[in-house]
């Protein structure tokens, strides 16, 4: 990646994660236009407000001061779409990895998708991001906080509101310092 | 220190303008940064009055005494805001913001009371890394180190408990068994970004923290302390090497009291850890000059 990043005349950051847990929002508030997104409406039961799903995958950009294009994606976090994956993470400088603090599987959750960036480049820099965390009482960082130990490497785990623009560019700060 | 200026009620370009107004600042020997207004304390406020946001922001400002500067037409480019803001901070920032060629970090003598919460959950070994209770005037907060979050009965009570952290205001005392069924709300945020948010904001009135050798096992959650990059900085640095304040300041060219403030705040968070080892992983290359592209385009500074 480092070659191709630095002979790159564009900048790749992919968001992945489960379904649901505030990908397009993030993405969407990141960027200086709507993503473009593949949704269908649910076919199972609603997720609470959430009625729609992206069955492929997000794709937005930004503009650097310097004109080169950030290109931004979200991963489909649906497991049958697991194979676009490596496409997806292809020549992306970073991976920001979005949860949803309210499911209760969260620290496995969060496990596997370590496990599964790493799978496709072992140093790629990764960020962790929790939203839904201020409508959960019981939400707690140590399960989450554990898993990460028990994959390896420290990575930056913030909770925070995927609405927010500064709350998901400094997720992307974070992500910045730990290539420094 | 630089100047904290906090916008409400702006659309997208106008907060350009001034973020680019504020950067302007320094050739007027003024260092000031700005930030979307989180309701905390600052030096200045800047709102559009025409907005509903903005005008309930404006009020606020004016109550607690801070200088306002209102957004209106006349005040379109770049070139006009910043001799505003220059006009307005001119007016009413002390000479110690006024930026110097040769500004070396300072460490004023302290002037937090060790009884304050921040400084008794950081320094009491009964207090450090558990769960407490903040009281004052009939408002409750709770910090849980035990789930890393602050619940509240209400923003203003968190925001409040959060300014005064380095003062007596607010008692402190251990959460006993049986008060944890009766939480005082159910307004629930980071406690690592309150800690740091409330160490930040009385940084120049800290003691200096100790010269001890320590590292960081967990990063701290800072998604909601955005305006606080330097902590980023230190995270990592704690991550990657052990070190001593001084040590950590001078390899990242922070000041000092940044980077105390820092640590109050992640060792009353239970987070900092004198027994840690380094990460043993290198780091990943970074892609030279699109890393200080991206950088800029986040507002990440570069050192």
């Amino acid at each position: 990646m480092p070659d191709t990043a630095s002979e790159s005349l564009v900048a790749k950051l992919v968001f992945a994660g489960p379904v649901g847990a505030g990908k397009t929002t993030a993405i969407r508030s990141v960027t200086d236009s709507e993503p473009i997104s593949t949704e269908m409406t649910l076919s199972e039961p609603a997720m609470g407000e959430k009625t729609t799903t992206t069955v492929a995958l997000d794709f937005s950009a930004a503009t650097l001061d310097d004109g080169t294009p950030l290109l931004v994606y979200g991963l489909p976090g649906q497991e049958r779409f697991a194979h676009m994956r490596p496409i997806v993470l292809e020549g992306a400088f970073g991976v920001v990895v979005v949860l949803d603090g309210s499911a209760i599987d969260i620290a496995d959750q969060c496990e596997h998708w370590l496990r599964e960036i790493r799978a496709h480049r072992a140093g790629m820099p990764m960020v962790i991001g929790i939203t839904h965390t201020d409508a959960v009482a019981e939400f707690s960082l140590g399960p989450v906080r554990a898993a990460i130990r028990r994959c390896g490497a420290p990575v930056p785990t913030f909770t925070f509101d995927a609405r927010d623009r500064e709350q998901v560019a400094h997720l992307v700060r974070a992500l910045l310092v730990t290539m420094e | 220190m630089p100047l904290e200026l906090r916008y409400a009620g702006l659309d997208t370009a106008m907060e350009q303008r001034l973020r680019l107004a504020t950067q302007a600042l320094a050739a007027h020997r003024l260092q000031a940064r700005a930030a979307a207004w989180d309701g905390t304390r600052c030096d200045i406020v800047a709102a559009d009055p025409h907005d509903a946001y903005g005008r309930r922001v404006i009020d606020i400002a004016r109550r607690r005494g801070t200088p306002v500067l209102e957004i209106v037409e006349a005040l379109a480019t770049v070139a006009r805001l910043t001799r505003a803001l220059h006009d307005l901070l001119s007016r009413a920032a002390p000479p110690a913001t006024q930026s110097t060629a040769t500004a070396a970090p300072t460490t004023s003598a302290s002037s937090t009371p060790a009884s304050s919460p921040l400084l008794r959950m950081a320094t009491d070994p009964a207090l450090r890394g558990a769960d407490v209770e903040l009281r004052r005037d009939g408002a409750v907060v709770w910090l849980l180190a035990s789930t890393s979050r602050v619940v509240s009965a209400s923003v203003s009570d968190r925001l409040r408990a959060c300014e005064q952290l380095a003062s007596n205001a607010w008692s402190i005392a251990a959460i006993g068994d049986r008060q944890r069924s009766r939480p005082p709300g159910e307004i629930s945020a980071s406690l690592d970004a309150f800690l740091l948010m409330g160490a930040w904001s009385a940084r120049a009135h800290l003691p200096s923290y100790p010269d001890d050798d320590v590292g960081l096992r967990d990063w701290p959650d800072l998604g909601a302390a955005g305006t606080i990059a330097e902590a980023l900085v230190v995270v990592q640095s704690l991550q990657r090497f052990r070190g001593t304040p001084e040590r950590i300041a001078h390899r990242h060219g922070l000041a000092r009291t940044d980077v105390d403030a820092c640590l109050w705040a992640f060792q009353a968070a239970g987070l900092l850890d004198r027994s840690a080892t380094p990460s043993a992983v290198p780091p990943p290359t970074r892609p030279g000059g699109l890393f200080s592209r991206l950088a800029a385009h986040f507002g990440l500074r570069v050192a």
